[in-house]
């Protein structure tokens, strides 16, 4: 699978690393250049720096051909943008954006933009936890406490 | 009275409302930041109000239910676009004119359904190019959403026009020569005009003529 994430941030890089672990294809775009070194050295997939909003970076990191886009940069907006920018100019069918505002997420996802959003995941899990007094398990590896140890490198 | 709302109180926020305010428009200036906001409503007063333009119940309290017209006026592309969907899409009645500032992303907007763009930088590239070229048809705007534009064309020495009457030249079909600006001043065109060396005569054609009358006029 051919995967763009957008933001190499600490969910960016860590997604991207545990993606090409497994074998996909993964290009991971920012305009910081230094946001990089989050990766490590054993990285197995393809950087591009630039902003995610560049149809010309885009166009270099293969969106065209990508099967998702994943827009994962600090800012709502900007991540809104670029989510629906790949799904207009490249023809990406899957494209999703991280949020923070609750209510915008749920405005954009009615105007046919996936959308996750953090506070109500965030929320959803907590609220779990108040209830039953213990998280939910979570797929695969995924720890709700974290799991500082394994992406260490 | 028309109102107004601005989000985003940078400079062409700031100076927008002032002149929608002298037009007598009643206007709400929105600014997200507090210290930005503070140093606005020293200036402005009640014209200004706190807040982020991207969330409704923010958008609702600044009244935009009965707001005509509604500027994303901030200097960032992606929070213009959210500000101006998100306003289409709640509150569906108001005009909405979103400002860009990289003209790149004009097609995304116009595809999302924001028709009404401003572009700074477009303007004044095109304003600049005006100063420095003496390119004979100068594109001064096409009209939203029509195949019609308004273009200068200019009567450089030489042109086959200098010393013609309106009514003896054959004009290529669809052009409507609605102004001749000379030493300044603007006339009506009228049938027994004789054009002059410098002349620009303001004409409303479709674009694709652009390059015809580029020939016909040097």
């Amino acid at each position: 699978m051919k995967v763009i994430i957008v933001g190499c941030g600490r969910v960016g890089s860590r997604l991207a690393l545990r993606l090409a672990a497994r074998g996909h294809n993964v290009t991971v775009i920012d305009e910081v250049r230094e946001a990089f070194l989050r990766l490590g050295a054993g990285f197995a997939g393809v950087t591009q720096h630039g902003s995610g909003l560049d149809v010309e970076v885009l166009e270099r990191a293969g969106t065209a051909g990508a099967d998702i886009v994943m827009a994962l940069t600090t800012g709502d907006n900007r991540n809104l943008m670029v989510a629906q920018l790949v799904k207009q100019r490249f023809g990406v069918e899957r494209a999703v954006a991280r949020l923070h505002d609750p209510v915008r997420a749920a405005k954009f996802r009615e105007l046919g933009v996936e959308t996750l959003c953090t506070t109500t995941v965030l929320e959803g899990l907590l609220e779990l936890y108040a209830l039953n007094g213990h998280f939910p398990e979570l797929p695969g590896e995924m720890s709700v406490s974290g799991d500082a140890g394994e992406l260490e490198n | 009275m028309a109102y107004a709302i601005i989000v985003g109180g940078g400079k062409i926020g700031y100076y927008l409302a002032r002149s929608l305010i002298n037009n007598d428009y009643e206007v709400l200036l929105m600014e997200k930041s507090a210290a930005q906001y503070r140093s606005l409503s020293a200036d402005l007063g009640d014209v200004v109000m706190q807040g982020d333009g991207c969330d409704p119940l923010t958008l609702k309290k600044a009244g935009i239910e009965r707001a005509d017209l509604l500027v994303a006026a901030t200097g960032d592309d992606p929070d213009n676009l959210i500000v101006s969907q998100m306003a289409a899409h709640c509150f569906g009645r108001t005009r909405i004119i979103a400002r860009i500032n990289n003209p790149d992303n004009g097609e995304l907007f116009e595809h999302l359904g924001v028709h009404e763009r401003i572009s700074g930088t477009t303007a004044i590239l095109n304003l600049i190019g005006q100063k420095v070229s003496r390119a004979p048809v100068v594109l001064l705007g096409a009209l939203e959403r029509s195949n019609i534009e308004a273009v200068e064309l200019i009567l450089n020495e030489g042109s086959p026009l200098i010393g013609a009457q309106l009514s003896e030249i054959n004009l290529p079909k669809d052009t409507l020569i609605i102004s001749v600006l000379r030493e300044g001043h603007a006339m009506l065109p009228n049938a027994g005009m004789v054009f002059e060396k410098d002349d620009v005569l303001i004409a409303l054609i479709p674009p694709e003529l652009e390059s015809a009358l580029r020939e016909f006029i040097v």
